[in-house]
């Protein structure tokens, strides 16, 4: 069993649903109320991880932040090196590839809030960041435990990105998707057992836990959109 | 001052002109459909006039042409609808309390919990009260955000008839207590009548007319207003004595009676329906219990009858047909007697001016 792997998936997935959440829930929130148009340009870039090939996302990344690239340069000249193939990259790679899984539950928790509570509020002199604070987020915390639930699992279990942009570097950027990958061509099918052992035992008690919590609203709050 | 236009795509167009007080109590009055839920709502800032001006006081809250345009927050408006929109995730203390500064809150929630009689539910969530409750709730927070103007968008239609009643008698002591301007809107007749000072009729998204609630009630202006409020002499009395279940009334000098409504409150709007009344221009003996001595003001045509309009000190207005005109032999300036069985004076007690808004 890969240990170090293992490590490594859970601080990705970890790092990945709280950035997610403090990037999410403001994005979700303008998805859910804004009047504006640019909302029929963002929603698809906001869902495209759902159907683009993880190999795709994680080539389009790879070109974005390679020397080669404007942002790229421009990252390596203020941090002195490039985040092709370190764990920040795989981090900004991953929050990409688990947006949706996070923001459409957000954002369909926070829509679904009954518009006449906001009102309520707003007569009672409540500002909007106000509202969203005592009235929204309360009433949406089920959404929002699904999704940064959903984004955890999401980035535990992705490969194709990991693979395109981390790279296989032990204890960095390798992780347990890519050890049992490894594990399997090295015919290692005892290590490979193990460590997949461990994640579908992780992925129960995930499933298990979040639907105590939520009364098995998790994958309702993906598929509702 | 509110003149304001407001269309919906593919919908009705709205044009509304009145005066918003800043005392008393004005009820928005019409049929569904009317446009008076709309109206409070752009009172209240949470629908956008197309265009006009809307004045409270001394403060602008829209203006078309400046693009003024105030935010509900800064309205300070008490806004109260047919179902109470507590929030589910807060008790009623926390719920009365949501529009109080927290520094207030101990001193000033309970005391509004007590004037709407639910200091016992403190404790409970909206999910465990009845609709009455919820909505003495819904009152309680809405006053307590010591707002400038109270705005209750039928606050008694979603409860069963006891709740409604006994919410009614509360609210008029509690509106008083408060003496905040308030704007009702309601379709209920009772309603308008037990609470209301002053009346705007609505029909179609327009105002058909504005006025003291008795004025505009026994005098509808137009035919479409008569259409709103239907025809009924609506006179203010205050109940003199009570004597085996009849209550006699004073009403302006004339002398009523009418069935004893039961309450304490001896004000009240004594309503006789223009079906009910009974004309005739000798004496007679009868057993209707009122009998008003009045000259006849004029004589319309109305369908297959007439109707009569009488000065009796107040203005009263009879149906009848018209082979009894001939036979009465009636025209403007005839004396007539008025007869109306006790039971068709319908009193509505008014227990909710106190000296200031009369």
């Amino acid at each position: 069993m890969d240990l170090q792997a293992l490590r490594v998936s859970l601080l990705l997935a970890s790092a990945t649903s709280f950035c997610l959440l403090i990037l999410g829930v403001p994005l979700g929130y303008w998805l859910a109320f804004t009047r504006s148009r640019l909302r029929a340009l963002v929603e698809p870039v906001v869902a495209l991880p759902l159907v683009l090939p993880p190999t795709v996302l994680g080539f389009c990344v790879l070109l974005a932040l390679g020397p080669r690239s404007p942002l790229g340069r421009t990252i390596e000249q203020m941090t002195g090196h490039t985040l092709v193939f370190t764990f920040e990259g795989l981090l900004l790679a991953s929050i990409l590839y688990s947006l949706p899984f996070a923001v459409q539950p957000f954002a369909t928790a926070f829509a679904g809030v009954d518009i006449r509570l906001r009102e309520a509020a707003f007569c009672l002199g409540a500002s909007s960041l106000g509202t969203f604070f005592r009235v929204i987020l309360p009433l949406s915390r089920r959404g929002v435990l699904a999704g940064v639930i959903l984004s955890f699992a999401h980035t535990l279990g992705e490969f194709g990105v990991v693979l395109m942009v981390g790279g296989n570097i032990p204890g960095v950027t390798r992780t347990a998707s890519i050890a049992i990958y490894d594990s399997v061509q090295a015919l290692d099918y005892a290590s490979a057992f193990r460590t997949s052992a461990v994640l579908v035992g992780l992925a129960l008690v995930i499933l298990a836990a979040t639907s105590h919590l939520l009364g098995g609203l998790v994958l309702q709050g993906a598929r509702r959109r | 001052m509110i003149d304001v236009w407001k269309a919906f795509p593919g919908g009705p167009s709205l044009r509304f002109e009145l005066d918003l007080k800043t005392a008393g109590i004005t009820v928005l009055y019409g049929p569904s459909g009317s446009g008076k839920t709309t109206l409070l709502r752009m009172i209240a800032g949470l629908d956008r006039p197309d265009r006009g001006r809307i004045d409270f006081g001394a403060a602008t809250w829209f203006d078309g042409a400046a693009r003024t345009n105030v935010p509900p927050q800064k309205r300070r408006v008490g806004y109260v609808t047919q179902e109470p929109a507590l929030f589910p995730h807060l008790n009623v203390l926390d719920n009365a309390g949501f529009g109080v500064p927290a520094p207030d809150r101990p001193t000033r929630v309970p005391k509004m919990l007590i004037l709407m009689g639910i200091a016992d539910l403190a404790a409970r969530f909206p999910h465990e009260l009845s609709g009455g409750q919820k909505q003495r709730v819904a009152l309680a927070r809405a006053v307590a955000a010591r707002p400038d103007v109270l705005l209750l968008d039928e606050p008694l239609s979603a409860l069963d008839a006891a709740a409604r009643e006994a919410l009614r008698r509360d609210l008029a002591r509690f509106l008083r207590a408060v003496s905040l301007p308030t704007v009702l809107v309601t379709h209920d007749r009772a309603e308008a009548l037990a609470l209301g000072d002053d009346v705007a009729l609505l029909a179609e998204g327009r105002v058909l007319q504005q006025g003291p609630i008795a004025d505009v009630f026994s005098r509808p202006a137009s035919i479409e207003a008569a259409r709103v409020v239907g025809v009924e002499a609506v006179v203010p009395a205050r109940i003199v004595s009570r004597n085996e279940g009849l209550a006699t009334l004073d009403a302006s000098g004339t002398t009523l009676m009418a069935m004893d409504p039961g309450t304490e409150v001896s004000d009240v709007f004594a309503c006789i329906r223009a079906d009910e009344v009974i004309l005739e221009t000798g004496p007679a003996p009868t057993s209707a219990r009122n009998r008003i001595a009045g000259s006849v003001t004029s004589i319309q045509a109305e369908g297959a009858l007439v109707r009569v309009d009488i000065d009796c000190g107040f203005a009263l207005a009879a149906f009848i047909t018209r082979a009894a005109l001939r036979e009465l032999n009636l025209a403007p300036g005839s004396k007539v007697s008025a007869m109306v069985k006790a039971p068709a004076v319908h009193l509505v007690p008014r227990d909710v001016a106190g000296p200031a808004t009369r």
